[in-house]
């Protein structure tokens, strides 16, 4: 019976247990005042900022990696810690630069589109290569589909070779404006210039054109479901797109040229170019009814880009700062 | 009188010892006139052993395994005497005398049974060290591994000073070694502890019988299943010690043995399970700096449990009354996770190896007539070999389910690709290999610790044989033995290695390694014992030949021989025994060498060298010479000085002038010297010992086979190069050893609590292994290849056992303590600081470089940014201000040096059940 009583209690006992990695908690958002908050310090640009539920995706340039390449970054939409980094090869770096750009991710959170674009051979580091648009596994961005835009789109009023500004409309399809991306090897820099607005069906493959959206620079969702963009032949206006396809001007600026816009519930937030070309531009919140008056919510740097947090009022902006742009997150009072 | 004239028998018993068996001799009388019984039958049961008297009475049975007999005597005109429970050691001849009673006579038969005195006795030429299974279960020792330990000139896998790998084992009688990698694995089977009858250590001129050995033999005789049901159960476990001395242990034994049922034939299970949480705790200290996870719990590491499985079962069928066949089979598996300090935090992901083996062996006897004064056996043994190893990456760790128990099997990733040897598939990135990339350790920064490891490796490799074995043993009256016998042996080998199987050869990855092939090898030996007066003389010549069939791209090579006289002389001088032996021993190559390798260095840079598929045997000749006294009745004492010259070992020879390009040749030689003393205290009131000193002197051109050094000499001008007879420390010389083994029982009746606890203690101490020293870089000696030595090493272990008869049964409750002092031997230092730690050099150095690989900021945003390290609080933390003493810190960590200290204090309370 000792002995009996002496085993039950060696085997009833447990081991000591190795020791073991706490599990590290995720930074609260890096607060700079109640209205803005610093979502990232990455000495390297990120940009292209998309929202879906709470989760913020960005191209995010890895200044360790020696390829350059552009990885795509997910975060809180309210600030914190990264939870993911995706790049090309993954932590393996090679002699091609390759960027992963204008990251979004389906509702469903299963999927991801974005822009591949890697360097050009002959130049490399200094102009792009071609661009595709990739639909993949939303934790396997490599093992995806790419869009090769001349067999595909035939856009009205020329090539379709670049896009910009993809958005998820639903599980199934991607909406992006298409447009010429060019180099200009005198200045190395390259231009785009927009053609229209367009639908992908992920599962068909194949594309169709927004009707009544013409050389979009920006867009964004309309409350009433149509779309509002700004486009390159007036950028002094915002313009409304039904669901029926009738186009109506919702806002006029008069002289100051928009950017960029985004919805932020029933109004919109826009980048406005300021008169030098960049370094006065601002980042101000309309609201097209014109029942309330215009706020600036952003002087100073250069605000690249601006999307809007669903459900909140707040927009995520790219601001450049010297020579890398980082996200602030900007409440709106 | 009678006591008188059988003391008198034990110098006139010419036993023929060996290793592996003992012998029973004696005599038979008349108790009524005094007078020789001539043609008396003597049997030993349940065998079909026997003898038959000479004219003079006496008798002789040979080539009795060890184990416990009856032995029974019949004469015609006397009354039938049984001796019950006669135990037999192997290489020891047990006297039992027999007076028996005319059937006409009411006379109480009279016996006298008595063991000759080993340590005297002149037919005992060889330096046999015996572990019998009592001592297995006394001492404070689990497996027959650390049992050999413990004899003298035995360090770890080296038998006087040779390397690892210059020893074989002879499992009932069946030699058995792992012919691949026998110098840097082990056999791959273990047999349990509970089903060993006895073991032997051999260290000397051993007989002809045995071959493929430079150093030492190793003889294992199972037991046969008694004639009764009997067995024993346990279980053992640190579990209810304090956090520290908790490794994680849990072990379990069974053994059952008996008839089957079926005729007469009797077989024996036994099973021994152990599992640790650490399969390899050190004794290392904790880290001093407050966010290393280690520093809480500094006594076990994750990613670092193993579990084995040990099964033997034997059959033992006699065959008529003069035939007896035994069945044996062994399955061993050892599953063993291995810490990487580089993936300390990355604790899911790692390295895991299994090493299987397997043997299978007929055994088939047969004996001559229990009538015959000139006795025989004939013994053919056929066995089957394997031993698998496959180590790489896991696709998932099995849940641990009691203990560091699974009871599941590794998943390795590339297991198909590695069983198949496909080198074509293995061109491409294996599934399962994730690429490896800079952990998110505590330290933030990127360097040193990885998410997984970036070898990427999966090696497998395969070694099977078939041997047959015939041995024939021929008695010519009492004093003359003739061994005549011979075995051939069919193997085969096949390897696989990949590298960096996280990426495909086209992306830059080394080519897999394959290799296949089937080499053969045979042996013949004669060998005479003779016994002339008080001289015993032992004269035998062996054949070895072996052909490695692995250079099918070079042609084939042709088999390779070696000749191997052995000569043994032994006498009484002045009540001491004397003996003189010498012989020379050859052992074919581990076939690893025959083939391309790759391996690590200590400094973890990758090596490789060319293999050689025309490599020979490896010899050696050794010379001994020792005395045996007993100077009072309860104390012996031996003596014994041995040389011996070792040439032929394997080394890596230079290919040109690249300093990392070299082939494995027969190139090595060296010498060792040594002297043994040994002065052994049998068990008297309760108290028993034995001391061994050993110094020794092992010298050779070349460390090991992977070790490369160019021949060099230091001129009087400088370290000019010179093609050079320099002889320098062999990796296991170990000048000094000194092991003490105390045993006690304290009778039941002196104390009511202290009463009936048996004891054992072991001590070990010994000056430590040589080692190398180089500068900082490693890329250049300073001084000769291990020139330097670890300090010395201390450690002693204890047993205690409490034992109950309880309804019939007995049962016992023992403590059994290992490295009590917990004592932090080191076993290993760095080469450029001749300490376990590295200096601030090697730190800074790294921390520098890690530096300046990584000079990027951390943002606030990366799950690698510590506020605490933000020294200015602005988000980032950059500059070699905020991030040098980072990378100091990190690089501190990863230098720790875990494995350079030795097990610690380990306890385990056990509780068996005898039965």
């Amino acid at each position: 019976m000792i002995l009996g009583i002496i085993a039950v209690a060696m085997a009833g006992c447990t081991h000591t247990d190795p020791f073991s990695l706490d599990e590290r908690q995720p930074l609260e958002p890096f607060r700079v005042n109640d209205r803005l908050i610093r979502l990232t310090f990455n000495p390297g640009d990120d940009r292209d900022p998309s929202v879906q539920g709470a989760t913020l995706l960005f191209s995010r340039l890895e200044v360790h990696r020696s390829d350059l390449d552009r990885c795509i970054a997910i975060m809180p939409a309210r600030g914190g810690t990264l939870s993911d980094v995706m790049c090309a090869g993954g932590s393996f770096t090679d002699d091609t630069t390759h960027a992963w750009l204008q990251p979004t991710l389906s509702p469903d959170g299963t999927q991801l589109a974005y822009v591949l674009e890697w360097s050009d051979p002959i130049l490399p580091n200094l102009i792009p290569g071609r661009r595709f648009l990739v639909v993949a596994p939303a934790d396997q961005p490599e093992a995806g589909y790419s869009l090769i835009p001349n067999r595909v789109i035939s856009a009205p009023s020329g090539v379709v070779n670049d896009f910009r500004d993809l958005r998820w409309l639903d599980n199934g399809t991607v909406r992006f404006i298409g447009g010429e991306g060019s180099a200009n090897l005198i200045s190395l820099d390259t231009t785009f210039t927009p053609r229209g607005l367009f639908d992908l069906d992920v599962a068909a493959r194949s594309v169709s054109t927004v009707a009544g959206v013409t050389s979009p620079v920006s867009y964004t969702a309309a409350p009433d479901g149509g779309v509002w963009f700004i486009s390159s032949i007036d950028p002094t206006s915002i313009r409304h797109v039904a669901p029926g396809s009738s186009v109506s001007t919702v806002l006029v600026t008069g002289v100051e040229v928009l950017t960029h816009v985004t919805a932020v519930g029933s109004a919109v937030v826009v980048i406005v170019e300021g008169p030098a070309g960049g370094s006065g531009d601002r980042v101000v919140w309309l609201d097209p009814t014109g029942s309330e008056p215009a706020r600036v919510l952003w002087i100073g740097d250069t605000p690249r880009h601006v999307v809007g947090v669903p459900g909140t009022r707040a927009v995520i902006a790219e601001i450049l700062r010297g020579n890398g742009s980082n996200l602030w997150l900007i409440n709106i009072p | 009188m009678k006591t008188l004239a059988a003391a008198g028998l034990l110098l006139l018993v010419p036993a023929v010892l060996w290793g592996q068996t003992g012998a029973v001799a004696g005599s038979v009388v008349d108790s009524v006139t005094g007078d020789p019984i001539a043609r008396a039958q003597v049997m030993l049961e349940p065998t079909q052993l026997g003898a038959s008297t000479a004219a003079d009475g006496r008798f002789r049975v040979r080539n009795v395994r060890p184990g416990t007999y009856d032995v029974t005597v019949a004469a015609i005109g006397y009354q039938r005497v049984r001796r019950e429970r006669v135990v037999v050691s192997s290489g020891q001849a047990v006297v039992v005398s027999f007076f028996l009673s005319p059937e006409a006579v009411e006379l109480p038969e009279i016996m006298v049974d008595s063991r000759t005195d080993r340590l005297l006795d002149p037919r005992v030429k060889e330096t046999v060290q015996i572990i019998t299974a009592a001592q297995l279960r006394e001492l404070p020792v689990t497996t027959l591994e650390e049992a050999i330990a413990l004899q003298a000139g035995v360090v770890g896998e080296s038998y006087r000073g040779g390397r690892a790998g210059q020893q074989s084992f002879v499992i009932d009688g069946l030699g058995i070694k792992n012919r691949l990698d026998a110098s840097t694995g082990g056999l791959g089977i273990n047999i349990p502890t509970i089903a060993l009858e006895e073991a032997t250590v051999i260290t000397n001129g051993f007989s002809a019988r045995y071959g493929q050995a430079l150093s030492g033999i190793v003889t294992v005789v199972t037991r046969d299943g008694g004639n009764e049901i009997d067995g024993s159960l346990a279980y053992e476990s640190d579990r209810v010690f304090a956090d520290g001395w908790d490794v994680g242990l849990d072990r379990f034994t069974f053994s059952v043995g008996g008839p089957l049922g079926i005729g007469r034939i009797r077989f024996l299970t036994a099973i021994d399970a152990q599992a640790r949480v650490d399969d390899d705790p050190v004794n290392a200290p904790a880290p001093s700096d407050i966010w290393d996870p280690r520093r809480e719990s500094p006594w076990l590491l994750p990613h670092n449990s193993g579990e084995r499985y040990d099964v033997t079962g034997k059959l033992t069928i006699p065959i008529g009354s003069r035939h007896a066949l035994r069945l044996l089979g062994v399955g061993s598996i050892r599953n063993r996770l291995l810490y990487d300090q580089q993936l300390k935090y990355a604790p899911d992901r790692g390295s895991a190896e299994q090493i299987a083996g397997r043997l299978l062996m007929a055994h088939l006897q047969r004996t001559s007539s229990a009538a015959s004064l000139n006795s025989s056996s004939v013994d053919l043994r056929v066995g089957y070999f394997e031993k698998e190893s496959l180590r790489g990456v896991l696709l998932n760790v099995p849940e641990r389910i009691f203990g560091a128990f699974t009871g599941g099997d590794f998943e390795f990733a590339g297991r198909a690709i590695a069983e198949s040897a496909d080198s074509l598939a293995a061109l491409a990135a294996i599934s399962g290999f994730d690429l490896p990339d800079y952990a998110v350790s505590p330290w933030g920064v990127r360097s040193f610790f990885m998410t997984d490891s970036p070898r990427g490796e999966l090696a497998r490799s395969r070694f099977r044989e078939i041997r047959a074995q015939l041995d024939l043993l021929l008695g010519r009256g009492l004093d003359t033995d003739f061994r005549i016998g011979g075995e051939y042996v069919s193997q085969r080998v096949e390897t696989f290695s990949r590298l960096e199987s996280y990426r495909s050869v086209a992306d830059g990855a080394p080519a897999p390694r394959v290799s296949s092939f089937s080499p053969f090898a045979a042996a013949g030996y004669l060998e005479l014992e003779q016994r002339v007066e008080e001289l015993s003389l032992s004269v035998g010549i062996r054949g070895d030949a072996f052909n490695g069939r692995s250079g099918a791209e070079l042609g084939e090579l042709g088999t390779k021989f070696g000749v191997s006289p052995r000569f043994a002389v032994s006498t009484e001088l002045q009540n001491a025994t004397v003996v003189v032996s010498f012989g020379r021993f050859v052992q074919a190559p581990d076939f690893q060498f025959l083939t391309d390798a790759a391996f690590d260095d200590t400094l973890r840079t990758g090596r490789s060298r060319r293999g050689n598929a025309s490599l020979g045997f490896e010899t050696s000749w050794q010379y001994e010479f020792s005395v045996r006294v007993r100077p009072i009745s309860e104390l012996g004492v031996k003596v014994g000085v041995y040389v011996k010259r070792l040439d032929g070992l394997i080394s890596s020879v230079p290919i040109g002038f690249d300093p990392d390009s070299a082939v494995f040749a027969n190139a090595d030689f060296g010498n060792v010297r040594g002297l043994e003393i040994n002065i052994e205290r049998e068990m008297r009131g309760g108290i028993a010992g034995r001391v061994t000193y050993v110094i020794q002197q092992a010298t050779a051109t070349a460390t090991d086979a992977f070790d490369f050094f160019r021949r060099l000499r230091i001129s009087p001008i400088g370290d000019t190069i010179i093609p050079a007879s320099i002889e320098i420390p062999l990796d296991f010389d170990r000048r000094h050893s000194l092991i003490g083994v105390v045993r006690w029982r304290v009778p039941r009746s002196l104390h009511r609590i202290f009463g009936g606890i048996e004891g054992a203690g072991v001590l070990r101490w010994s000056t430590g292994l040589p080692f190398t020293r180089t500068n900082l870089e490693g890329d250049s000696l300073l001084g000769i290849p291990n020139g330097e030595r670890l300090p010395a090493q201390f450690t002693f272990d204890l047993l205690l056992r409490r034992s109950f008869e309880v309804g019939g049964l007995r049962v016992g409750v023992y403590l059994d303590v290992r490295n009590l002092t917990n004592r932090s031997n080191i076993v290993a230092v760095r080469r450029d600081t001749g300490e376990p730690a590295p200096g601030v050099l090697q730190v800074e150095g790294m921390a520098s470089l890690a530096f300046q690989e990584h000079p990027e900021p951390i943002p606030y945003e990366s799950p690698r940014y510590r506020p605490e390290l933000d020294l200015d609080g602005d988000g980032l933390i950059q500059g070699q201000d905020e991030l040098l003493p980072i990378f100091r810190r990190a690089a501190r960590d990863f230098l720790q040096p875990i494995f350079a200290f030795g097990p610690p204090r380990v306890l385990r309370l056990g509780t068996e059940i005898i039965f």
